[in-house]
Parts: C-alpha cells; sequence; structure tokens
C-alpha cells in the first residue's frame, strides 16, 4: 500500500491561520466566538449604519435569501442575505453583552466564512474568510487599535512590522482606515510581494461610529470601540505564496497536504 | 476621479510641490492617488475620492481645500462665484420657477442671459477639459461643465427660444414622456422628477437633458438652471431609467444647498467673460428650507481619548485652520465650531478626531496595548472541533473546505454566481464526495492509494443553520470495506469528548461517508473555560508548491533486484537521471523470493510526470521512460 497506517493527515491551512489568529488574540486577552453565517439585514447592514440605498446592499455584491422575510426593530420588512462580512459578530457580540449584564471591556476576534456575490478568479472567490477584530471599553483609542494590529501581523507573519493607516471610509467606524502592513518579506526596502512599495494593503479598521454603540444598546457617551478587519485567505495567499484562492475551497489534497 | 495639476494651483496662493510628494500626502492624509499622468507641462491626478467626501471633493476648489489643508497652504477663492451686477440688464425678464415638492429638489436658481454668441470655446478652456477627458462641444456647454467640474455643481442651460413659461420641478405624469439628447424615448412614471416649462419635459432632473431645449449654434439667448435635488430620488431614478450621468453621480452623493448660487454665478460670469456682450436678468432663487451650517461641539480631551494622543490646544487649533473650520467659541479647550457648508461630512466630533488624526498624521500616534490580565478563550464549536480535529489528523485524515453553495439544498438564494449555485448546502455529503473524487483522481499525485478527508461547516435547513462534520473514505479501487475503520475512528471521538450519542447518519456507504450533527454531539458538554493551543497552533514552515493546471502521467516499474539492493539505493539510482518533469517517485509493492538459493526482492514502484506548461502526451513520457529501463537494465535488473 502506498499510504502507511500511521501516516497523518494535514490540517487545512484556513484552519490553520484560524488557531493561529485565536492563538495571537488569546494572548493579548481577546476571545473567539463565531456566529451565524446567513443573517438578518438588521445585524449584517443597519446596525452597522449601512444605509438602505448603500451599494453594498445591491444583488450584485449581496448573496440575498429567497422567501425569508422578518422585521426589523422599526417593525419594516427585512430579509436575510449570507453575511458580507464577520462584522455581524460585532453586533451580536455588543447585544450579548449588554443582554446578559457581561463586564467590559469586550474584546474579541471572529473568524468565520463570509461571501460576496461577484465573479471568481485566482484572487477572488464568493466565500472566503474574514478576521474581524472589536475592542469596545472606556479607554479604546486608535492609538491601541495600532497597538493590536501592529502585533497581531507581527505574529502572524513572525517579524516585527508597523504598520501605518491611511483615511478611508466606512460607515460603521469614524475615523475611518484603511491599513497597510509593512511588507514581511523585505522588511519595506521593496520587492515583488509588495509591488516595490515596501507596503502591503491588508485590512479595514477604525473607530467603531457611535451610532453602531447606540444600534447594540451601549451608551456611546460612556464607551468607545475600534475593530478592524482582514482576509484570512489573502494572509494565507501573502505568508506562502498561494496563487489561487479557489484551491482553498475544492476540497484539493495537493493544497492541503502541502501543510 | 480626474484632476488638472494647474487647474488645482489656481485655488493656491504657494507653488505646489512635484506630483510625487503629493501623491504621498494625498494617500496618506486623504485619497489614494491611483495614477499620476504627466501632460505637456502639468500633471493629471486619477484619484480615488473616497464615497463622503464626494461632496466637496469632487470638484477641483474642494481637492484643492484638501491639499491646502494637507499642506498647511493659504486658499485662494476663484472670485467669479461672486454675484456680479455689472451686466444686469432691467429689461430682461428674470425666468419664472417654480418647485412642487421641497424634499425633492431643495433649491433652484435660475437667470437668463441674452446677445450671447455660440462658438468654439478658447483655447484655455478646451484644454481644461480635454486633459480630464471631456469633449469640447460649445462655449457654452463647455462653461457650464467647467463650473462642475471646478465646484461640483452640475449645471444646465437651456435654449431661451425653447422654454414657454414657468421652469418647473415637479413629478412626471404616467403619459408623459421624454427623449434625450441622445435620442432615446423615455416613458416616464409618477416617481419620477423632472423640469418642465408649461407644455413639455424638457429633463430628468439632475440626471439628464431633453433633445428640443440643448443649446444650438444658433442660440443667443439662455436661460441656466442651478437646482439640487434628493441624493435618495437621484439614485434611485438613475437606476430605474439606467441612466448615469456626471450630474447624476454628483447629486446622488449629496451636495450643500451653497453650491447653487456660486455655481449660477459662476457661470454667468464665464458666459460674460467668453461672450463680452452679454447681459443678464436679474436672478430668482427658490430655497424653502435653508441649509443650517455643520456645527460640532467637542473638547481637547475627547478628540486625544479617540485618537489616543497628547495633542495640545494649539495643534487643534492649527489643525482646523488649516480646515477652513471656524471656531465659533473655545472655552477652556471646549471648542464650538461651523464646518465649511461643502463639508456635509462633518457632523460628530468623531469626524473631527479623524480630520485632526489625518491632518496632524496618524504616524505621530504612539501604539499601544490594552492591558486585559486574562487570557481569551476559544468559542464552543471552535474548542471542540480542534479536538476532533487532532483525532482524525492522527488517524490519518485530512481536512478539506468546499462549498457552502450548489445545486442541491432547501434554502435557495435570489441570484447566485451560476445558476447551478442558488441552494445552500443542507449536507456536507455533496461537497466531500467531490472532493474524495477529485482526490482519488489524483491519488498517484498524492502518493496515495487511500484517501480519507473530514469537513467542517455549516448547513442550512429550514428552520436552522448548523455546524455539521462529515468524513469521507475510499480506496482507488473502491475496494476496502472502510466501516471498521470509520467506527474506530468515530468511537476515539466520543470516548475522548465524552459523549454517548455520536449524532451521526452514514449519507453513503460507498465510498464512506458520515456526517455528524456537531452542534447536536457537543450541546451537553461544557463551556470552555480555559483556552489550550492545538496541536497545529503554531502555522508551519512550508515552502508551497503551485499547482500545475495539466494533467499527469503515471508510470509503474516492477523489478527483481539482488537483495542486497534497498529501495533507498533503487530511489538514488532513479533520481541520477534528470528529468525535471518528475513529479514523485512511490514504492506500492515489494516481496522477497529465493530462487534457486538466491533471494531476490520485487520491487513495484511509480514515477509520475508532469509539466507546468502542457499537457504530456503518451509519446513523450514512453521516450522518458527509456533511460530508467536501460539504467536498471544494465544495473542488471529484470524488469518484470
Amino acid at each position: 500500500m502506498l499510504q502507511c497506517s500511521f501516516m497523518k493527515g494535514h490540517t487545512h491551512p484556513i484552519t490553520l491561520a484560524i488557531a493561529k489568529i485565536s492563538d495571537i488574540f488569546s494572548k493579548m486577552g481577546f476571545d473567539t466566538v463565531d456566529g451565524p453565517e446567513l443573517e438578518d439585514e438588521w445585524h449584517n447592514f443597519d446596525a452597522l449604519n449601512i444605509p438602505a440605498d448603500h451599494p453594498s446592499r445591491d444583488m450584485q455584491d449581496t448573496f440575498w435569501i429567497k422567501d425569508r422575510k422578518t422585521k426589523n426593530k422599526d417593525g419594516e420588512d427585512s430579509g436575510y442575505v449570507l453575511r458580507t462580512h464577520t462584522s455581524n459578530l460585532q453586533i451580536h457580540t455588543m447585544e450579548k453583552y449588554v443582554r446578559e449584564g457581561k463586564e467590559f471591556p469586550i474584546a474579541i476576534c471572529c473568524p468565520g466564512k463570509v461571501f460576496r456575490n461577484e465573479a471568481t478568479d485566482a484572487t477572488h472567490e464568493a466565500q472566503f474568510h474574514q478576521v474581524e477584530m472589536l475592542y469596545v471599553a472606556k479607554d479604546a483609542s486608535l492609538a491601541m487599535m495600532i497597538g493590536i494590529i501592529e502585533k497581531f501581523f507581527s505574529e502572524f507573519f513572525g517579524s516585527n512590522l508597523t504598520i501605518r493607516l491611511r483615511s478611508s471610509y466606512f460607515p460603521f467606524v469614524e475615523p475611518g482606515n484603511e491599513i497597510d502592513m509593512q511588507c514581511f518579506k523585505c522588511a519595506g526596502t521593496g520587492c515583488n510581494i509588495c509591488k516595490q512599495t515596501g507596503w502591503i494593503e491588508i485590512g479595514g479598521a477604525g473607530m467603531v461610529h457611535p451610532k453602531v454603540l447606540d444600534a447594540s444598546g451601549i451608551d456611546s457617551k460612556e464607551y468607545r470601540g475600534f475593530a478592524f478587519g482582514c482576509g484570512i485567505d489573502r494572509m494565507l495567499m501573502l505568508k506562502y505564496g498561494i496563487d489561487d484562492v479557489r484551491l482553498l475551497y475544492n476540497g484539493d489534497l495537493r493544497l492541503v497536504n502541502q501543510f | 476621479m480626474k484632476f488638472l495639476k494647474s487647474w488645482l494651483q489656481d485655488y493656491i496662493v504657494e507653488i505646489l510641490p512635484e506630483d510625487a510628494a503629493i501623491k504621498d500626502a494625498l494617500n496618506k492624509k486623504a485619497f489614494e492617488v491611483e495614477e499620476v499622468i504627466p501632460v505637456s507641462g502639468d500633471t493629471i491626478y486619477d484619484i480615488k475620492v473616497l464615497p463622503n467626501r464626494a461632496h466637496d471633493a469632487f470638484g477641483h476648489r474642494g481637492m484643492a481645500r484638501e491639499i491646502v489643508a494637507d499642506f498647511a497652504y493659504t486658499f485662494k477663492e476663484d472670485l467669479r462665484i461672486l454675484k456680479n451686477d455689472s451686466f444686469l440688464s432691467p429689461t430682461i425678464t428674470t425666468p419664472v420657477v417654480a418647485i412642487d415638492d421641497a424634499q425633492s429638489c431643495t433649491r433652484f436658481m435660475s437667470i437668463r442671459i441674452d446677445e450671447i454668441t455660440v462658438g468654439d470655446s478658447p483655447d484655455w478652456l478646451k484644454k481644461r477639459l480635454e486633459s480630464i477627458g471631456q469633449r469640447s462641444i460649445n462655449n457654452i456647454v463647455d462653461i457650464t461643465n467647467y463650473v462642475q467640474f471646478s465646484l461640483n455643481k452640475p449645471m444646465h442651460a437651456y435654449d431661451a427660444r425653447s422654454i414657454k413659461g414657468t421652469l418647473h420641478a415637479r413629478f412626471a405624469k404616467a403619459s408623459e414622456s421624454l427623449t434625450t439628447l441622445d435620442d432615446k424615448e423615455l416613458k416616464l412614471d409618477e416617481k419620477t422628477l423632472v423640469i418642465t416649462d408649461d407644455e413639455k419635459v424638457l429633463g430628468l432632473a439632475g440626471i439628464k437633458g431633453g433633445k428640443f431645449s440643448g443649446i444650438k449654434s444658433d442660440t443667443t439667448s439662455v436661460i441656466l438652471e442651478s437646482a439640487n435635488f434628493s441624493p435618495t430620488l437621484i439614485r434611485k431614478t438613475s437606476q430605474a431609467y439606467d441612466i448615469r450621468t456626471d450630474a447624476s453621480k454628483r447629486f446622488e452623493n449629496g451636495i450643500a444647498n451653497s453650491l447653487i448660487e456660486e455655481g449660477l454665478h459662476m457661470t454667468a460670469n464665464l458666459i460674460k467673460e467668453i461672450c463680452p456682450d452679454a447681459k443678464a436678468s436679474a436672478g430668482v432663487d427658490i430655497y424653502p428650507n435653508k441649509d443650517l451650517p455643520g456645527k460640532v461641539r467637542f473638547s481637547l480631551n475627547e478628540i486625544n481619548k479617540i485618537l489616543g494622543a497628547n495633542y495640545t490646544s494649539r495643534d487643534i487649533v492649527d489643525t482646523l485652520k488649516r480646515l477652513a473650520f471656524n471656531i465659533v467659541s473655545n472655552e477652556a479647550d471646549n471648542y464650538f465650531i461651523e464646518v465649511p457648508s461643502e463639508r456635509l461630512d462633518i457632523r460628530i466630533k468623531e469626524d473631527v478626531a479623524e480630520e485632526i488624526g489625518r491632518i496632524i498624521g496618524y504616524e505621530k500616534l504612539v501604539p499601544v496595548l490594552p492591558k486585559l490580565n486574562r487570557q481569551g478563550i476559544l468559542n464552543k464549536r471552535t474548542y471542540y472541533a480542534n479536538k476532533v480535529r487532532e483525532i482524525l489528523i492522527t488517524n490519518g485524515f485530512s481536512e478539506v473546505i468546499t462549498y457552502t453553495f450548489g445545486n442541491s439544498g432547501i434554502v435557495e438564494l435570489v441570484k447566485g454566481t451560476a445558476t447551478d449555485k442558488e441552494k445552500l448546502r443542507s449536507s456536507l455529503g455533496e461537497g466531500i464526495t467531490s472532493a474524495l473524487s477529485l482526490n482519488l483522481y489524483n491519488a498517484p499525485l498524492l502518493g496515495q492509494d487511500t484517501i480519507k478527508i473530514f469537513e467542517f461547516g455549516n448547513v442550512f435547513t429550514k428552520e436552522a443553520e448548523e455546524f455539521h462534520l462529515a468524513i469521507a473514505l475510499d480506496d482507488s479501487n473502491h475496494k476496502t470495506n472502510f466501516s471498521q475503520e470509520s467506527s474506530l475512528v468515530l468511537a476515539e471521538i466520543k470516548r475522548t469528548l465524552g459523549v454517548e450519542d455520536l449524532h451521526g447518519n452514514t449519507v453513503s456507504a460507498k465510498p464512506h461517508v458520515v456526517e455528524i450533527d456537531f452542534d447536536s454531539l457537543i450541546d451537553t458538554l461544557k463551556e470552555p473555560n480555559t483556552y489550550e493551543p492545538t496541536t497545529f497552533s503554531n502555522l508551519p514552515v512550508v515552502s508551497y508548491k503551485s499547482i500545475p493546471p495539466y494533467p499527469f502521467v503515471a508510470r509503474d516499474i516492477a523489478m527483481w533486484v539482488p537483495d542486497n539492493i534497498t529501495w533507498e539505493d533503487i530511489h538514488n539510482l532513479t533520481l541520477e537521471i534528470h528529468n525535471h518533469l518528475i513529479n514523485r517517485i512511490d514504492l506500492f509493492d515489494t516481496f522477497s523470493k529465493e530462487k534457486e538459493g538466491v533471494k531476490r526482492t520485487s520491487y513495484a514502484f511509480r514515477l509520475v510526470f508532469q509539466a507546468s506548461d502542457r499537457t504530456l502526451t503518451d509519446e513523450e513520457v514512453n521516450k522518458m521512460m527509456e533511460p530508467y529501463y536501460e539504467l536498471f537494465k544494465s544495473k542488471g535488473f529484470e524488469i518484470r
């Protein structure tokens, strides 16, 4: 027989990445949480301050569920979607803390599968994995967010990396930022991975918008929060040079067995 | 969106720095500069303006204000935005304007200008418009476009001869239609806001003008429309008629009502500049509910807490000044400010914190870590799933992740990426079975004869979303009965977790596929209360090899060798022949026999060939095999 009976199997690289992410965050005091992939409009959009006519709610970006409706908090018709980001867990977690009267701060990471209705190619998939980080406390600040994100990438990529914030816009954060990470391969001197710039665009982040805190029942006058999200597939592809995201989802052991 | 350097320079006192510096500052503080295109003596910047800044930065003036703030420069207004009565003629009748609904049309101004001559635009105007990709049409149309790209205020000019009576912003009647400038006939409905006169529909408000009221070569009098419309309404109408224009894009994002008068005056002044004989009527302005200026209260302490900074009053005051934010009052570092009218995005203290953070520079913030003095804990599903993963991996199972959508399931999507991907899986069975087939096909490449895989994933029933586990096993010949192996590993899972019931069912006996309702399996187990790293919590060092898209070819060799020859010897011999297309060499059978007192061993092994750039032909591979046969024969081995 080719395969010896004692031969060990292989862990999927997405699982390896998630285990590592949970481990990094656990050491910083952050719990790992999970939640539904099929989500109502409230948790995926409304509570995140994404207005009803926002382009991301269009059919071409979001997978909407057929024949399923509920009422939102304002008594309006509300549909269901495959979650377009792991940010729905920000809302679920904040609601849970309020409901159960749990002690703050909220410090969580949420790795999980997300969905976008877009054409697939080597760098785009209709399903992929994201990780979200959320911290809500009286002492939350942008400087603390930077500290956590730097620590996170440094641990994941195995070298001391700095990040830089660029101005950006997401309805659920204010200030809102695009995050660039110093290139882990060339340490910022320029190489083919960072397209000679020394930096890699890696995620979005910002201070949780007061409307989002309020929507989840947290007093935005008393508490502040910050959140960060990035693609796990992309981190893996960068770290290991995987050239086609689709290989992560067709069950192909030619990929898995390399890990 | 394209911006011309010299056009931006018009609004700035200081001489702009070189392109690299502008690009760098904008990238860090405001917007991504996607392209810098040098043109003779000038530069075009292609800038990705963020949606919340469309209100101001979609125009050259707004972008110039951003650069002024980024570099602490001095802003210089284009005074042509001011009302100019020097060519006012009391004999020209002011247009009559009406608004039906103050929600959908928030302001409407108009003016009539006589004694104009339609012709080519002056060179400077043509050049500016063409440099940002706009075709020059005639002087009047070009002027309205120039104002749009300067102030982010779309303007419309009508031939005065074609307007009968009142310019009216109202909803269309179901029977009405409109022929657009590009000869499209639109059937209108009652949700569509239009501009009309007493006789006909002149255009889709804020989106597109009609064919019969446009500027012609013999036009001598124009009526200007400067209006503002509800962003949501424009967006819906533009979607409904599938018409997207430069104007609709601007109205959709919302613009300040202060731009309505500035746009009108600038257009009139430019017409006067280019047609020196022009004479204007008095203007008309319908503005039912005046915009309130954006006012924000915040304290130095609040800004520092949000940013995690130690900025001083001086830092704050300087930055507000750079942004042209007006400090109404400042008492003991409690600020009350008024923001420029176009900055519809600045309404709360967090907005101000962002402005101060980005203008001073986010790189100035000193990273800190929270002191939580605790270890984070895994959620229950992941905690127990990881324990089961460890068992499965030790038992030779590898993990796969397959697609959530497919051809079968109960929950359906309104629209998927393809018609065969519009259902959400209600079982992991289908996905894992096809993964099994794929891997059995590739078994020679994997150097395995048996494929053992598992998947954790969510499945969707009518009422619920459940977390399931599936395991699947098969061999290349589909002969082995795996039920015992499967039972053993599942028993180990039960034993390790300490559960009685597996909540599993056999999806298929051949190939062997078992699916477990993992949520039910762990239902009675306690929530984890400590963190335990798994055996796979450290990322392995792997030099990943790309997977060639071309098929492989396998060739088996079986041969007798003297007893003292080991598999290692044969393997090394094989490697002596250089062939970069060889992907694997796997031993799959070995046994020894004594014949006439001589002990011999038979080795059967497989060579797998694969190219990364083409499909290998049989003939090619046959040729590649020849050196191996020759080598083995020369060593005296007997090929079987």
